[in-house]
């Protein structure tokens, strides 16, 4: 009898293996197929028991793969977050005019750090943009658009500084930071609302309110934990790339007293500089970059126009 | 005695057929516009060739972050693990909602939509003229997103005042077909990359 309810389990775990097999997927079976053999059952109990339990893995299995979002998906969530924040800051340049010598400068840094990046491509790739603002801030969107404030780049000094701040903001989209928080449970509706394409007024309201997630994070900061985390990869992308990472944490230091930084800048400044020791070999400073830095930033020409009197930076206020 | 062997013959059926499932070539396809086919495992290695989105590739080896591939026209070079879906994952988004814009992505593929520069050898020149046969840095906006027209006006529609129009010029003109290429000059300059 009991080699008998073995027999069953196994001709019943053939069958699923069978099944599975057949759909073309790979289903982790995890669970417990020798439930099935208990008690004399007829065969069209056994069907429908094997019926219901696929249906449940399958449920499972597509709960599983939807949790994650695809760098389309991503790009899509962040497409909407690049045009609120573009509708809600004045970009630096009006993006019809071509890109700037400033806008060029800082894609090129931002694109040679993302190319020493665990996720050096994205969707539609990486894009670096200057908000006019004063506020003190940087944006990573979902899909790899990177916003960036005038009033930031006031606080940098050298190219290796401002490495610092976008090495940073490309670490939060190499970890997933700006669509991790986005509650598990919640995602598939977000997902359905954009790539929706009727006029599901639910689904709308959904996505709406969950972009207020997404919004959350991206304009207040992410949580400690994943600043601390970013500012550490940063480190590593900053070497990887040819970069002095004394750069990030000598920017964060000068941000203390600053109101649109996350976390204390003073403690993340002495993390930063923790990993930086542990490293054996660091980039230095380099003087042709910070020459090439200073001829974007303080050109004596545009002084008038950009800068201020007290040598805090020649593009601002 | 016989209820052993029964289990015995079970459990080689069992193990047969699942190794027989188990394919032993595996493809994985392009998610992003486009994806960079790399001479090393590095972004700082010359681009030997360019996939459009849904391009099959042929998995040759694998680590952590890059995969070494064997591309539909039978070139062979490194792309970033994330510019990479899985099938299952594939097959999943042409099911789903919007999978006749999916399904039209995968029709558009075709072998035409590579590019390789060193078919014939890798070498600096090729490298430099990748990016110029057939393919323009406009697909690295457009490519991937052919049907997806719907799909935007749904969104600019549900966000009227919001500036989608400001993003597509910024991506537009922030295009890189080759990075690589293209700011190998700045890198040189301030020792970095490649030049560090």
């Amino acid at each position: 009898m009991k080699s008998l309810k073995l027999i069953k389990s196994l001709i019943i775990l053939f069958c699923l293996l069978f099944l599975s097999q057949s759909q073309g997927r790979s289903i982790d079976i995890d669970t417990d197929i020798t439930d099935f053999g208990s008690g004399n059952i007829s065969i069209k109990e056994m069907r429908r028991n094997m019926r219901r339990r696929m249906s449940g893995m399958r449920r499972n299995f597509r709960r599983q793969y939807r949790g994650h979002f695809t760098p389309r998906e991503e790009y899509y969530i962040g497409r909407t977050i690049s045009a609120w924040l573009l509708s809600k800051y004045e970009a630096y340049q009006d993006g019809e005019r071509g890109e700037s010598d400033l806008e060029i400068y800082i894609n090129s840094i931002g694109r040679t750090l993302a190319m020493a990046s665990n996720r050096p491509e994205t969707f539609k790739g990486y894009r670096f943009i200057i908000l006019d603002s004063e506020s003190i801030n940087a944006y990573a969107v979902p899909g790899g658009m990177i916003f960036i404030t005038m009033g930031l780049l006031d606080k940098v000094e050298n190219e290796d500084e401002l490495a610092g701040v976008l090495a940073h903001e490309v670490a939060h989209i190499e970890l997933g930071h700006p669509t991790r928080a986005i509650a598990r449970a919640r995602r598939q509706g977000m997902i359905d609302s954009i790539v929706g394409e009727d006029e599901d007024t639910e689904a709308n309201a959904a996505f709406k309110a969950l972009l207020k997630d997404v919004r959350k994070n991206v304009l207040r900061g992410f949580n400690r934990k994943q600043e601390k985390q970013a500012d550490l990869r940063a480190v590593d992308i900053l070497i990887k790339a040819g970069y002095s990472p004394h750069g990030l944490s000598k920017v964060l230091r000068r941000l203390k007293n600053g109101g649109g930084v996350h976390g204390n800048p003073r403690l993340r400044a002495r993390d930063v500089d923790r990993k930086i020791a542990e490293k054996s070999h660091v980039p230095e400073l380099n003087e042709k970059r910070t020459e090439r830095f200073e001829d974007h930033f303080y050109e004596d020409d545009d002084a008038d126009d950009y800068g201020d009197d007290d040598g805090g930076g020649g593009y601002f206020d | 005695m016989l209820n052993k062997v029964i289990l015995i013959i079970m459990i080689l059926l069992f193990t047969g057929l699942l190794s027989a499932g188990r394919s032993s070539v595996k493809y994985l396809y392009v998610t992003n516009t486009i994806a960079r086919v790399h001479k090393k495992p590095t972004c700082y290695s010359p681009v030997v060739g360019l996939l459009k989105f849904a391009a099959p590739v042929q998995v040759l080896k694998s680590d952590k972050y890059w995969v070494y591939v064997l591309t539909p026209k039978k070139n062979k070079g490194y792309i970033s693990k994330v510019s990479l879906i899985d099938g299952r994952t594939m097959k999943r988004q042409a099911t789903d909602e919007d999978g006749d814009e999916f399904r039209e992505g995968l029709k558009g593929f075709s072998e035409d939509d590579e590019i390789t520069a060193g078919a014939k050898g890798f070498s600096e020149e090729d490298e430099i003229t990748a990016g110029t046969k057939g393919f323009s840095e406009e697909d690295e906006v457009t490519a991937g997103t052919k049907g997806f027209s719907k799909l935007e006006a749904h969104q600019k529609q549900l966000h009227r005042n919001y500036r989608y129009d400001l993003v597509d010029i910024y991506e537009k003109k922030g295009a890189v077909l080759n990075p690589h290429t293209r700011f190998k000059d700045f890198r040189k300059s301030g020792e970095l990359g490649e030049y560090k």
